[in-house]
């Protein structure tokens, strides 16, 4: 699966969970939607990133179980 | 107060962590004390090393000259000098492109050593020795856990909107950012752009919802305080955005040019004959930089390269120019810059005062000029009297190697098919007498048997 998929369906759950308050300066105007959009999109990819990292792990952990020999390889990379 | 003998940037104003300046034909930057954190930090982290050279322009700290601003300074540095400046509406789709990358990968770096860039204009990369770099140190300040990325605006307008703008719309779009000097608004991105590019899940999140966000929040001033972006998230955005980027290409380089080398009238005997010829003119000059005026995808300046230490390849077909800088890629020039220039209009001083981006003449004189099968374009389809040519010519070099194609030439009766002919002074008897106004023709030489000839020249004030 790869991270866009991903990504995509985790959107809407995903935002509010990595706000948390922080102020910005700089001596440029980032623009306050700027920064928002930023921190929104940024928040869905972290979150698809996280969830990205738990699906391996989840089909290693199946793997283990369905597959004998010494070697698993996540095929989906 | 300023040092005497110093100057400084009309482009230098914006960031007051320093400033730029010339000091003995040297570019020089002033770091200010406000600036002494971030500076030690870049430093001393070991990201100035990491990056240095190759993504990062080099620099000394010097003590000669003294800081032109002795109260605000902290140090003076000399950084390793660009040959010539060019700007993002003069790079071809692929330049803007490596540009954008080369800015995503220092951001991306940056990060690693706990640095972040606060601006990512298109402006602070320079094309050196065939490459982009980041000329402007000072762009990096210390990472705050949590900070979102100032530069994300900046990096959309400068890098984003104009290259999706050029591969979804039409190439010649770049030239949008000659007016909005700040990046192309992304409303304005959103109005251009194709629905097929707009659909696009990356597009629609840093174009479209961007947008969007910019026009919903612009009068709610302090709506942006409390946000913050994760490392991870930084990350996820920094990869995509490259991702995005990597992917844009730019398919339409078959344009008028496209088959120039196989369309002209041109024997393999004659181009021979030319080549050598030029090869031979340009070692009587072999100081300075070579600007190739019409250069097409650069054949001849390939050969100024050879001998010459800097030389700027122009043309007016971005085709021309893109296949150009890909050839430059490849084989890993580092003498040669193409750029996309059209020389009945060439690029003019923008910005505030007329001072921020110089114009193409401010730039020059070149050392040398090479004007090969170009004169009749500019003479028969853009109607300019040789006389003007001449005054042209004579602004922007020493030494000029120019080629003289008659009105007999295939090449000119394929202008003339589809007009009236209004050039009874077009001739090479009255080319040399307008051009020895200013220059001393110094020797010449006939191509083929068509009548071309090509001309060595010097400006009469110059020495030789």
């Amino acid at each position: 699966m790869n991270l866009n998929r991903i990504s995509r369906t985790a959107l809407l759950m995903a935002t509010p969970l990595l706000l948390f308050p922080r102020e910005a300066h700089a001596y440029l105007d980032p623009g306050s939607g700027s920064l928002i959009v930023q921190a929104l999109v940024a928040a869905f990819f972290a979150l698809s990133l996280a969830i990205k990292g738990y699906w391996r792990k989840i089909k290693l952990f199946l793997g283990g179980f369905f597959l004998t020999g010494p070697e698993v390889r996540d095929g989906d990379e | 107060m300023e040092v005497s003998g110093t100057s400084r940037l009309g482009s230098s104003f914006r960031d007051p962590s320093g400033f730029v300046f010339v000091h003995g034909r040297q570019i020089h930057r002033q770091v200010n004390l406000s600036y002494r954190e971030n500076y030690d930090h870049l430093m001393s982290s070991g990201l100035y090393q990491e990056l240095a050279g190759r993504l990062l322009i080099s620099h000394q700290e010097v003590s000669d000259p003294p800081p032109p601003d002795g109260e605000q300074a902290y140090k003076v540095l000399r950084p390793e000098q660009v040959p010539f400046l060019s700007y993002p509406y003069e790079w071809c789709f692929s330049q803007l492109k490596d540009a954008a990358l080369a800015t995503l990968k220092i951001q991306s770096r940056a990060l690693h050593f706990d640095m972040t860039l606060k601006d990512a204009s298109a402006y602070n990369i320079q094309f050196l020795k065939g490459k982009p770099i980041l000329i402007d140190t000072l762009s990096f300040e210390k990472y705050r856990e949590g900070q979102p990325w100032v530069a994300y605006r900046q990096f959309c307008q400068h890098f984003l909107a104009p290259l999706l703008l050029m591969a979804y719309r039409d190439v010649r779009l770049n030239q949008l950012l000659r007016i909005h000097l700040d990046g192309v608004p992304l409303d304005l991105a959103r109005t251009l752009l194709p629905f097929r590019a707009l659909v696009r899940p990356s597009v629609l999140a840093h174009i479209q919802l961007h947008s969007r966000g910019q026009q919903h929040f612009a009068a709610k001033g302090g709506a942006a305080k409390g946000w913050r972006v994760s490392r991870r998230g930084m990350a996820g955005l920094l990869e995509n955005l490259e991702a995005l980027v990597k992917g844009l290409t730019w398919r339409g380089q078959k344009t008028e040019w496209g088959g120039y080398y196989s369309d002209t009238n041109y024997t393999a005997q004659a181009l021979h004959k030319k080549k050598s010829l030029v090869r031979q003119f340009l070692s009587r000059s072999l100081e300075g930089m070579v600007w190739d005026l019409g250069a097409n995808r650069g054949l001849f300046s390939r050969i100024a390269s050879q001998q010459a230490e800097v030389t700027i390849s122009f043309d007016m077909d971005p085709a021309a120019v893109e296949n150009n800088y890909l050839e430059v890629v490849t084989r890993k020039e580092t003498g040669l810059l193409p750029l996309l220039v059209d020389l009945t209009s060439p690029s003019p001083a923008i910005g505030w005062h007329n001072r921020e981006r110089q114009s193409l003449l401010e730039r020059g004189p070149a050392q040398t000029v090479l004007a090969l099968a170009l004169i009749h374009h500019l003479a028969i389809s853009n109607n300019l009297p040789l006389a003007r040519l001449a005054d042209f010519f004579g602004a922007i070099c020493h030494t000029l190697i120019i080629e003289f194609i008659p009105k007999e030439d295939s090449q000119v009766q394929r202008l003339l098919s589809s007009r009236n002919d209004v050039f009874p002074d077009y001739t090479r008897e009255a080319f040399e007498k307008q051009f020895s106004v200013l220059f001393a023709i110094r020797e010449s030489a006939a191509i083929s048997d068509s009548g071309r000839v090509l001309y060595r020249m010097t400006r009469r004030t110059a020495a030789g």
